[in-house]
């Protein structure tokens, strides 16, 4: 048949068959049905809605939620572990001395002490620090001596004794710390007392011995 | 002949009109091309219902004989002469207008 009978029938009976049709009447949907409809549009459009839609989607992601969690906590208790690893570290390889604050000793450096055995000219630094440290650099034979000099009234060190050798000794009969960390003579050392005026302390890679015969050796400078 | 006839109606599902028994001689797809385009809708809106059905499935739903049939719960030979039956009405009434 042609298209011009087809177009016929079809412009002729059309709207009759349409018309035949009952129109719809809107209905609307309830609260609940609303609510999740625009909960699931929701999930459908988020980037990860391919990884849940599938059950192998879905085990992916709670096998990798686990591993963060894992990580996290390793993670988390590694970091505590190396934070209060320093801090305990630091107070278990330290050692404070301390002087609690005295009025009859001088408050400021006034008398300067210095090594009698050695001379003037093997001095390398000379430093007053505001009147409450001096310290004295010497060179001795290649290696350098360090004199320092503190004011007694709040004196407060705190000195490494990790895997040190403390030792006390008589110094013309006053109470002197030794300080070896290493336990060996090419290793800092320190010899430290007070004189009832000051603290002094001299340090530098020397052993027990050649350490308390500098000690002895200091004396008020002229 | 009116035995004939009526012995086909009874294959439809449609009502029996004796009235509308005519001779089905076949009408050539040409006589429909030389017609005016609004005269050819104003007689095919001018056809009884069961006619209008059979040729609106078969030429704009581009339903096949036997899908018409089974539409409209009939057997194919008769859906085929109700078809040539609206074909020749169709030329009826275009001659009577024409």
């Amino acid at each position: 048949m042609s298209e011009k009978f087809k177009n016929a029938v079809f412009e002729s009976l059309s709207q009759e068959y349409l018309d035949m049709i009952p129109e719809s009447e809107p209905h609307e949907f309830s609260d609940s049905f609303l609510k999740k409809m625009s909960s699931l549009v929701k999930l459908r459009k988020m980037p990860c809605y391919f990884l849940l839609k599938s059950q192998f989607g879905r085990a992916a992601v709670i096998i990798c939620l686990i591993c963060a969690v894992l990580l996290t906590t390793f993670s988390l208790s590694a970091i505590k572990g190396t934070v209060f690893g320093f801090f305990l570290s630091q107070c278990e390889e330290c050692s404070i001395l301390e002087i609690e604050d005295d009025t009859s000793s001088p408050q400021t450096i006034e008398d300067f002490y210095y090594l009698g055995m050695l001379d003037k000219s093997d001095c390398i630094i000379d430093y007053n620090c505001f009147k409450f440290m001096h310290i004295v650099f010497y060179n001795l034979n290649g290696r350098t001596v360090a004199l320092a000099q503190h004011v007694r009234s709040g004196y407060k060190s705190n000195i490494s004794t990790d895997g040190s050798i403390i030792k006390t000794v008589d110094l013309n009969g006053k109470r002197a710390v030794f300080f070896n960390v290493k336990n060996a003579s090419s290793s800092p050392s320190m010899l430290l007392w007070d004189n009832g005026d000051y603290v002094l302390s001299v340090s530098g890679c020397f052993d027990l011995n050649e350490l308390t015969e500098l000690a002895l050796s200091v004396e008020i400078a002229e | 002949m009116y035995s004939k006839n009526k012995k086909c109606s009874q294959y439809l599902s449609f009502d029996d009109d004796s009235s509308e028994i005519v001779e089905t001689a076949y009408v050539d797809d040409s006589f429909f091309e030389d017609i005016d385009y609004m005269l050819l809708v104003d007689a095919i809106k001018q056809l009884p219902q069961k006619y209008k059905d059979v040729i609106y499935l078969h030429y704009v739903c581009g339903f096949s004989t036997k899908e018409v049939a089974l539409s409209l719960g009939a057997s194919v030979s008769s859906v085929w002469k109700i078809e040539e039956r609206a074909r020749k009405m169709l030329k009826e009434i275009l001659e009577r207008n024409g």
